[in-house]
């Protein structure tokens, strides 16, 4: 097999840089996932205490007022995994998104519309989202509600925020500000765990199955929750883990398919500068011959 | 004027460019979600809907083309799974061949060389495989658990993967390869009119033509 220095610098030279392009581009699976924590300056938590809360429901209702979602439209929901112990705040916990440090709903998303805040909390870009629900699929909780159509495909993801303007302002997240008896409050992360373990110390005794729940899960969530039991009383994982499927696609197809992809380009057109010169070769001999 | 033989129908090529346009649409608008560079053209959602009816077209021209070319089909789906010791051949024979264009060394080929029966058999594994995986995250993804959906999501991922790196292979040695030249007469013929020259027949499918013309083989290959 004949190839020539110049030929095989011209091919081989393209194929080097391709791992440098990546870096540039920020295709490689770290900087794609930003599920670092560079990001958080001020690191912040909201804080739900179930030996305080009475059930009034007025955050559901300050949360969708803020957010100009229909009544059946919530971001989040006191609810229990029982419909029948719904009423009964020993089996209740704040159903939304938990603002995991580890986050794969950040991780799936295809076009980036998932990040993080300066705060820690997990923003959707509503403009961005294209409505493909990777993000729902994927979340340890099932967090992500998808709201239009699932047959043409036209959708936004739905799910809190942390209020993020409210907190820049220094105010309460809606959710906290509207809750009357002290059970939500908002601040800064350590302060909250600090408060929740306070709490825990003092219901102790009365309440001996009461658990902290946001601590250190998923390398620890924004949402802290002290619960009247431990987790897997409401349906919620005791150790959730971003699940392998994520995993599997976001670190290893994805980047295994961008390189075969390019790799076969690169070896047709070897193949093409070889085989056109094989071609060559002959009709010189036969036109000789 | 020179001798032709028609290697594919006119069906057959409808078929093929209806659901190659298909094919293509989404593997681009695919490829925008799975590239993690290009998916700043996927911001909005248009093009997710562009690949629903893309969607459309790959699924219901096999489904139109069955019914109404039922021989063809069945003959065709047989094809595809026959394999056996003249495949080895050409495998023994593909890298002088198409490095080298050394077209002594291929042994005679049918209507469809083994490379194409390749890609033909992936076709037909991979258009079910995206058909079900698809199906299952888009109309049934209120009715089936998470867990299955993530799973479908890598089995989309793996067929686009595979399906994505033959489309180049394909296109490659259709219309680019000097070995199927001239495109008047050679692949890209047999799939835009439907005609070969009756030379490009004898050299590239001597066993073909050998059967359609009731000519015994001559000079290429053993």
């Amino acid at each position: 097999m004949d190839i020539n220095r110049r030929d095989f610098l011209k091919l081989s030279l393209p194929a080097l840089l391709l791992p440098v392009a990546a870096k540039t581009l920020n295709v490689t699976p770290a900087s794609a996932a930003g599920t670092k924590n560079s990001m958080i300056v001020d690191e912040k938590a909201v804080l739900w205490d179930a030996t305080k809360c009475k059930l009034c429901h007025m955050c559901e209702a300050a949360c969708r007022k803020k957010n100009n979602l229909p009544e059946n439209v919530n971001r989040t929901v006191l609810t229990s995994a029982n419909p029948d112990t719904k009423q009964n705040i020993q089996y209740i916990f704040k159903h939304q998104c938990n603002h995991c440090s580890e986050a794969t709903c950040l991780e799936v998303c295809p076009v980036g519309a998932v990040h993080r805040n300066e705060y820690g909390f997990i923003e959707i870009n509503q403009a961005t989202c294209t409505g493909c629900g990777y993000c729902a699929e994927f979340c340890p909780f099932k967090v992500p509600v998808l709201e239009g159509s699932s047959l043409s495909g036209v959708r936004k993801m739905e799910k809190c925020t942390g209020c993020p303007d409210l907190q820049a302002q220094g105010k309460p997240t809606a959710c906290a500000g509207a809750c009357p008896f002290g059970a939500l409050t908002v601040g800064d992360r350590t302060d909250q765990l600090i408060k929740a373990t306070q709490r825990w110390v003092e219901v102790k005794d009365t309440i001996p199955t009461a658990t902290i729940y946001g601590s250190t899960q998923l390398n620890g969530m924004h949402l802290i929750q002290l619960l009247y039991s431990s987790p897997d009383k409401y349906g919620l994982p005791v150790d959730p883990k971003v699940p392998v499927t994520a995993t599997i696609h976001h670190e290893i197809l994805q980047p295994i398919g961008w390189g075969l992809g390019a790799l076969a380009i690169a070896g047709l057109g070897l193949n093409y500068l070889m085989a056109r010169k094989s071609m060559l070769e002959k009709k010189a001999k036969e036109t000789k011959g | 004027m020179m001798q032709e033989v028609e290697k594919y129908s006119k069906a057959t090529r409808l078929l093929h460019w209806v659901h190659a346009g298909a094919f293509i649409v989404l593997f681009i608008t695919g490829l925008i979600l799975f590239v993690p560079g290009l998916n700043v053209m996927a911001h909005g959602g248009w093009t997710r809907l562009i690949h629903r009816i893309a969607v459309g077209f790959f699924v219901i021209a096999p489904l139109i083309y069955v019914p109404l070319n039922w021989r063809a089909t069945v003959r065709g789906i047989k094809d595809a799974f026959t394999w056996g010791k003249a495949d080895i051949g050409w495998i023994k024979a593909f890298p002088r061949y198409y490095f080298l264009c050394d077209e002594e060394c291929m042994p005679p080929q049918g209507h469809m060389n083994t490379g194409q029966k390749a890609w033909w058999a992936m076709v037909l594994i991979f258009g079910v495989v995206f058909g079900v995986s698809g199906l299952i995250m888009w109309l049934l993804a209120d009715s089936t658990p998470n867990e299955l959906r993530q799973w479908m999501v890598i089995v989309h991922d793996l067929a686009f993967i595979a399906t994505g790196l033959m489309l180049f292979v394909h296109i490659y040695m259709s219309v680019i390869h000097p070995i199927v030249r001239p495109l008047n007469s050679g692949a890209w013929s047999s799939m835009w009119r439907g005609k070969v020259s009756s030379e490009y027949a004898k050299s590239h499918h001597s066993k073909w033509y050998a059967e359609i013309s009731g000519e015994t083989e001559t000079g290429k290959g053993k």
